[in-house]
């Protein structure tokens, strides 16, 4: 079985000698009476129109037309020739028409989605993985909702057993926002201080709360533990789904203004 | 079993000859007989096991001949399995739209006609005075739905000239379940083979008491015009019910479906075939090893067969010398030698020396053979506690008295680390162990002890070659390439270890216990042995650190399963690896066993574990049976999306459902080849190597 690092190795390898053979072709192509942009407009269309397969090879998983990690690398190296054609058909210079722009825009759009998509990819499941549970995304709004539950009982527990009423001002002030939804929070993409900052609460909370209190105050800030992982999830699996909103409706439509460009290139940009 | 039953077969053999005082109580002859066998009536045709199913009974001929199917046997279809033919490219995209809306749909025009519409075959009622001289015969039909009255009074269909009769004293009713016989309030009561009944399914050969005449019931069903695949409800057959009215089916089975071999002669020429008759024994192999079938075993004219289930078997092994030694007898005669011929430390020797190994082999069980059942017990113990419960086969230190070889289950080897024990590597059927402490004994170099402990998990059985046996044998006949790939042997098992793993390297087998734990893969091979994961052929395993919850494995598998995922991306977790609840197609299938119809089967194409739809009749057997959780019962519905219904009772009918494998997709397990991120792999948990490797990509 190939490790995921010889495999990097051997297809960016691969990957740098095709670029390499298109970079050649290309200033042979350049070098002689035949515009280049032609060239590179073509292949360009052609690497596109073989990156959109890939969602259509999502969609037929029952045909052996080989495994879908296979068609994800050939996707994602394929994609990354596509930029340095992109590169080459621009000429490193910006549209000045509207059909264009928006042509640029959707392949740098289409192209920065995927990429972001595929650091994503590789980055966030650890983060996922690392909690005490695994979560389903349709469920966790029904999780939530239990958790806002158990951590309202809880307080009101805590108030009726202990007569104090510190422990139930403190939900309302600070953690009755955090328990009352799944959150999108985009800190959970970066280091979580947020759990931090409440559990920290909670324990400074500590020193003015009797013996009695105690334990309602340290299962609270278990629960905010919970809610907070609950809450990560809800935002990278939100996230890792998200993205392909982005990736795949500008993929089409860059399919479409392309198809145009090359219409009016055709009708248009001579011989 | 009623006490007469229990006294009748204490007096046949094999029973008849044991010794009651070798079985002291709780555990008695009687109290095995009772609680451990029971008695079944079968119909002709009827198919007692079937080559493939996996043994957990034997059975003794009490009355009646059953026919052997030898190799190669009947086709599966013949058996009530039908492996899915595989779809073709066309058919398989064709799932994209012709998939139902509805889950769980199926084509409810495949089940043959419903039971409840078949009437009771004819059959015929013998009246016979207190002397037992035949008084008359009277032909039942099904017609009519008042029934056939039976009493003294001139109005009823069966007169009886007997003044112990009411007038109108009982009635024969024909019901989906056969012929039914209720009282109607007579005066002196009806009796069915001596028990007074107020109403009472008929069976073959039952004796019914009115007043002081006696009716016998015969039934005449034409058992061959059944279909192969009916799950219709046994009708009556007309044996010599000499047997008491516990000759029943299991309760599980009782309106259960049974198979049958529709045309026997046609069978009989086209198919080799031995006859057993009364007071044979046949499946003791396959029940004690939990091994399958080795071949069909059907009733060739109305029987009744004495069903010993494995508990009972092991009983009567242990403590009857005569019968321990029948049982051991037929293995080493029918599988003992193949198995020795397939070890290779063996595979050189002249037949003479294999016969005398396999003389002097010693038979050993360790464990509890239904392990299943205290599984999630057991898993949930402290690591410390389910060791001690684990049999202990060998301990490290202890002289070697024998090469291992595992016949069936799995058994753990550990070495001692500190103050516990520390699992380098689990075996199953087919491995050995202790060579390399045998070898260097006889290469005389000091005092050799076993160097690991071997533990039982869930159950083991062992074939101990006794050293002598070895030294004698087996060492002094090896050539020096022949003793050089002997040494290896132990080496070779060890490959597999923990002990030598080194990811992307090479096992390096010497010295290989002398290595320190490696960190996290050790308390990964502790969880798979603790909780019995190591049974699994093709696990699903899922890697948490590249899995992005993108659920493209469970729309795959849906796609291919009619829109309904057979598995749940869910499951038991250790780190970021994840086992997910789908059917892992065990080495020891525990789920088949006592499966009624013989739904659930190893598919003969790749060993895949398959329920076929038709056949299941939904009695949960085998969802209860799964340790691990990976099989679920599902409400079916038609293709209108409307749930189906048992007319009889109301209830919804029920399928097993489980991952199978894409047996029927072009391409095999969709769910792995959808998964984009090389997240998830269907793995064989004993090749921990490979196992090993896919995690530390």
């Amino acid at each position: 079985m190939m490790r995921f690092a010889k495999r990097r190795r051997v297809n960016l390898t691969a990957w740098a000698i095709v670029v390499l053979i298109a970079a050649a072709l290309f200033a042979a192509v350049s070098a002689g009476l035949t515009r280049a942009p032609f060239w590179t407009g073509w292949l360009l269309i052609g690497t596109v129109v073989f990156l959109s397969l890939y969602s259509q090879r999502k969609r037929v998983s029952m045909l052996p037309i080989g495994r879908a990690a296979v068609w994800l690398q050939l996707h994602a190296y394929t994609g990354a020739f596509a930029i340095v054609v992109f590169v080459a058909h621009t000429g490193f210079s910006l549209p000045d028409a509207p059909l264009e722009w928006l042509l640029w825009l959707s392949f740098v759009g289409t192209a920065g989605s995927g990429l972001a998509g595929l650091y994503w990819s590789r980055t966030l499941p650890p983060r996922l993985a690392a909690t005490d549970e695994e979560l389903l995304y349709e469920r966790i709004p029904m999780f939530s909702e239990r958790l806002r539950r158990r951590a309202e009982q809880l307080v009101i527990a805590a108030a009726t057993q202990t007569d104090s009423v510190l422990l139930g001002d403190h939900y309302r002030t600070h953690l009755a926002e955090l328990f009352m939804a799944p959150h999108w929070r985009w800190r959970h993409l970066g280091p979580t201080h947020y759990v931090t900052r409440q559990r920290d609460r909670l324990i400074a909370l500590e020193r003015y709360l009797s013996e009695d209190e105690k334990p309602f105050a340290r299962e609270l800030a278990d629960l905010c533990r919970q809610k907070s992982d609950l809450d990560m999830h809800y935002t990278v699996q939100g996230l890792l789904k998200a993205w392909l909103f982005v990736h795949v409706p500008l993929t089409a439509a860059m399919l479409l203004l392309a198809l145009l460009h090359l219409v009016a290139a055709h009708a248009f940009g001579g011989t | 079993m009623g006490e007469r039953d229990v006294q009748r077969v204490l007096s046949m053999e094999p029973f008849a000859s044991m010794d009651p005082s070798r079985f002291r109580p709780p555990i008695t002859l009687e109290g095995i007989v009772r609680n451990d066998t029971r008695l079944r009536r079968l119909t002709r045709g009827e198919i007692v096991v079937r080559a493939g199913d996996y043994g957990n009974s034997a059975f003794l001929i009490v009355q009646g001949r059953v026919r052997v199917i030898l190799p190669p046997g009947l086709p599966e279809e013949s058996l009530g399995r039908a492996s899915p033919r595989q779809k073709n490219w066309l058919q398989a995209l064709a799932q994209l739209w012709k998939n139902p809306g509805h889950p769980e749909v199926r084509d409810v025009s495949r089940y043959v006609s419903e039971p409840e519409k078949t009437p009771p075959s004819p059959a015929r009622l013998i009246v016979r005075d207190a002397q037992g001289q035949m008084l008359q015969e009277q032909i039942l039909t099904s017609a009519g739905h008042e029934g056939i009255r039976i009493g003294r009074g001139a109005d009823n269909d069966l007169i009886l000239d007997d003044s112990a009769a009411s007038s109108s004293h009982a009635r024969l009713q024909a019901t989906e379940l056969g012929w039914e016989i209720i009282d109607l309030g007579s005066s002196n009561g009806t009796f069915v083979s001596g028990e007074r009944i107020e109403h009472h399914i008929l069976g073959g050969g039952d004796e019914i008491r009115i007043g002081r005449s006696h009716l016998r019931f015969v039934g005449e069903g034409d058992l061959d015009q059944t279909s192969m695949l009916s799950t219709r409800i046994l009708n009556p057959s007309a044996v010599d019910a000499e047997w008491g009215n516990t000759v029943i089916e299991d309760a599980a089975q009782a309106g259960a479906g049974h198979t049958f071999v529709q045309d026997i002669p046609a069978v009989l020429d086209h198919t080799q075939s031995a006859v057993l008759k009364t007071g044979d024994v046949f499946g003791e192999i396959a029940a004690l090893g939990r091994t399958q079938r080795t071949a069909t075993v059907f009733a060739e004219e109305d029987s009744i067969l004495l069903e010993i289930r494995w508990q009972g078997l092991r009983d009567l092994r242990k403590r009857d010398a005569a019968f321990r030694k029948h049982v051991e007898d037929l293995y080493r005669a029918n599988s003992l030698i193949t198995h020795l011929r397939a070890t290779p430390l063996f595979s050189h020797l002249p037949d003479d020396v294999i016969d005398e190994i396999a003389r002097q082999t010693l038979f050993e069980s360790f464990g509890e053979f239904d392990w299943h059942t205290s599984y999630q017990r057991l898993a949930d113990q402290p690591e410390a506690q389910r060791l001690k419960i684990e049999p202990e086969i060998v301990r490290a230190g202890d002289y070697p008295d024998g090469l291992l070889l595992i016949r069936s289950g799995f058994a753990r080897v550990t070495r001692p680390l500190h103050k516990g024990q520390q699992t380098i590597n689990y075996l199953g059927r087919g491995a050995a162990f202790g060579l390399d402490e045998l070898l260097a004994g006889w290469n005389g170099e000091g005092q050799s002890t076993y160097r690991c402990s071997l533990r039982a998990v869930g159950y083991a059985d062992i074939l101990r070659v006794p050293t002598r046996v070895i030294e004698t044998h087996v060492l002094p006949n090896l050539t020096e390439a022949q003793l050089e790939r002997a040494r290896q042997m132990q080496a070779e098992t060890l490959k597999d270890s923990l002990a030598t793993y080194r990811p992307g390297g090479n096992a390096t087998p010497t010295n290989a216990l002398d290595v320190r734990p490696s960190g996290d893969d050790d308390a990964l091979v502790e969880t798979l042995v603790d909780r019995h994961l190591i049974n699994g052929r093709a696990a699903m395993l899922i890697n948490l650190d590249r899995c992005v919850r993108c659920d493209a494995c469970t729309d795959a598998c849906a796609v291919g399963h009619q829109n309904n995922p057979r598995f749940n991306r869910h499951g038991h977790r250790h780190d970021s690896l994840m086992i997910a609840n789908a059917c892992m197609h065990c080495a020891d299938p525990v789920c088949m066993i006592g499966c009624p119809t013989g739904a659930i089967h190893r598919s003969s194409e790749q060993g895949q574990v398959v329920i076929n739809d038709d056949t299941c009749i939904g009695c949960a057997t085998c969802a209860n049976s799964c340790p691990y959780d990976n099989i679920r019962m599902v409400e079916i519905r038609n293709n209108s999306g409307e749930f189906v219904q048992n007319n009889a009772t109301g209830s919804p009918v029920m399928k097993a459902t489980k991952c199978d494998l894409c047996i029927d997709q072009p391409g095999g397990p969709a769910c792995q080849r959808a998964c984009p991120h090389d997240a998830l792999e269907r793995v064989d948990m004993r090749d921990l190597p490979n196992l090993l490797d896919w995690l530390h990509r």
